[in-house]
């Protein structure tokens, strides 16, 4: 089945075609960087005791949620042109964040771009968590939301007509828990402490982004349903990822075209408090220095009459299910 | 530099295991006060005689229902091995509260239709407005998926707990909160329990030595089981009427 484009872009913003005979997009060797040096921090402080410091500590908590980062880039578009070297890569990415990649096909492609799961809320919905004091919610938040997401991609593995799916799920759970445990079994507290604890890092925070970047957004609107991180330094190293809005209404989009049709398309119709330049700023400003959940606003109201320009939300979801049967 | 040293870091893992515990805790025990406070006003309801057990005489609805609740309902067609069935989840409910006759202590009171919250038993059935299951398996093999819904009906001769213009229970509802709150509140002292005996099997002396290994392996696993557990909790506690409906739907 095909299906047309959500967004009709105009010449000047279609997506730029930067191939490289391995590569879709020569953008992504930052991607591939990435998840090289965070694999090699891992491995450096297990097996180098020199290297068991502060830095290296630190350093591989940073790496291990940009690692999630490119899981949520690959999942959406598969970084290689070969699709065996895509599964393989989705099994590295999955031993780096202690989860298999592949749970983002449903997860996150499928049901959070929507918000929904054919009627039910998102299983990461920021009103997962409800306590008063606000710096609670986020340190909370992954606690709920990540087995609320296992257990809907499990109910979703039921029904997939991805073909393979089950069988790369399996294959993921594998090598991201099977190697983890190997590295514990051999050397328990090195393990925990230098491998287990960055992944955990990074896969908790990755969930914890969902909370950052929708709670006190208007997930019925079409383009005030993301808070947006536009900092250029901090969109350099999240390859993009701080361009919310534009990546939830096109998702095939590759990550290097969003900050232009983010200036474009989505800057004249967002209320100007999503879009943040800075997102330590909007941390300390929400979780640390007030005590409760700042009060809702109604953001939707500055898409009022210009809400077009987009495919309805149902054949958006059409769209996702079957770019996930192609992956 | 200085290194990372064992203990200090065995130290942060500790704490991020009570962090969350605590947490996890916390969440249960927030839950527990919002039903606490539905439970005293049921309670006070009772006491005032205006949470009575009642027995339905007659509805005013279609084909004699004192309520008519309509789950909507998605259905995906099962891919994994074994019969066909169609896994079938709830995409929203209507309500429909017809009144009719209630009996209460044997005496009839006419009750006018309104707006009340409904709560039914978990084993309560209903009437699916599409039967065919090989057409149904078809339309949920597609990515749209099947569009049916479950009508589910209350009516003469249930037996309802009935709470003026509030509440229709086909269960009692006091002693319902009463054990979702104990549930709560045992999972919340049981989650800190394992905390700490987990904790204390991981400082044995030697520190880092056989016992103290095997804590820390228990409180890793405790760690990754706690979390969904407690979303496994929330979810068996909440309202009966705020639980989603999944069903699986098996070729007759």
């Amino acid at each position: 089945m095909s299906v047309a484009p959500s967004v009709a872009l105009a010449s000047s913003e279609a997506p730029s075609t930067n191939e490289t005979w391995l590569l879709h997009h020569r953008a992504d060797r930052r991607q591939l960087g990435i998840v090289f040096v965070y694999d090699a921090l891992l491995l450096a402080m297990y097996f180098v005791p020199a290297c068991r410091n502060p830095v290296f500590f630190l350093a591989a908590c940073w790496f291990s949620f940009l690692n999630a980062v490119v899981i949520h880039n690959h999942l959406h578009k598969g970084i290689f042109k070969s699709r065996a070297l895509n599964r393989l890569f989705r099994c590295v990415l999955s031993f780096g964040s202690m989860y298999p990649a592949s749970a983002n096909v449903a997860s996150h492609n499928i049901v959070h771009h929507h918000f929904d799961d054919d009627g039910q809320p998102d299983w990461a919905s920021p009103d997962q968590v409800g306590f008063r004091w606000n710096l609670l919610n986020l340190l909370h938040f992954p606690n709920v939301v990540g087995p609320s997401t296992f257990d809907g991609v499990s109910r979703w593995a039921m029904t997939t007509r991805q073909k393979d799916f089950r069988q790369q799920y399996l294959l993921e759970n594998v090598v991201a828990f099977g190697l983890t445990g190997l590295l514990l079994w051999n050397d328990f507290w090195t393990g925990l402490f230098f491998v287990v604890l960055p992944q955990l890092w990074g896969a908790r925070g990755i969930l914890r982004i969902n909370l950052i970047q929708h709670d006190g957004c208007d997930v019925r609107s079409e383009w005030n349903h993301s808070r947006n991180f536009v900092g250029d330094g901090f969109n350099w190293v999240m390859c993009n990822n701080g361009y919310h809005t534009i990546h939830h209404n096109i998702a095939g989009l590759h990550w290097a075209d969003l900050a232009a049709l983010h200036r474009a398309k989505v800057a004249p119709r967002i209320d100007p408090s999503l879009d943040e330049p800075s997102m330590v700023r909007y941390l300390w400003r929400t979780y640390f220095a007030r005590f409760a959940p700042p009060p809702r606003q109604d953001v939707a109201r500055a898409e009022a009459g210009r809400s077009g320009g987009l495919a309805p939300r149902e054949y958006r979801k059409l769209e996702a299910a079957v770019a996930s049967l192609a992956e | 530099m200085h290194p990372l040293v064992y203990p200090a870091m065995g130290l942060f893992a500790l704490g991020v295991l009570w962090l969350n515990t605590l947490l996890i805790a916390a969440a249960a025990l927030l839950h527990r006060r919002e039903l606490g406070q539905h439970l005293r006003r049921l309670v006070e309801a009772r006491r005032a005689g205006r949470l009575v057990e009642a027995e339905v005489g007659a509805g005013s609805g279609p084909d004699g229902a004192f309520v008519t609740r309509t789950v909507r309902q998605r259905g995906r067609a099962v891919t994994t091995g074994g019969p066909d069935r169609i896994l079938l989840t709830e995409v929203s409910v209507e309500l429909a509260c017809h009144g009719g006759e209630l009996r209460i202590d044997g005496t009839p009171r006419r009750i006018e239709a309104g707006r009340w919250d409904v709560w039914l038993a978990p084993s309560a059935t209903g009437t699916r407005t599409r039967s065919d299951f090989d057409a149904c398996f078809a339309e949920a093999s597609t990515h749209k998926g099947l569009a049916t819904a479950l009508v589910q009906r209350v009516g003469a001769g249930a037996r309802v707990y009935w709470l003026e213009g509030e509440l229709l229970s086909a269960i009692d509802p006091v002693a319902t909160l009463e054990t979702r709150r104990a549930g709560l509140l045992a999972f919340a002292a049981v989650a800190i329990l394992l905390a700490g005996g987990v904790t204390a099997l991981a400082l044995v002396p030697p520190v880092f030595g056989t016992v103290s290994t095997i804590g820390g392996a228990l409180a890793l696993l405790f760690f990754v089981l706690v979390q969904p557990a407690g979303v496994r909790v929330r979810n068996w506690a909440q309202r009966p009427s705020a639980q989603p409906l999944v069903e699986l739907w098996q070729r007759p």
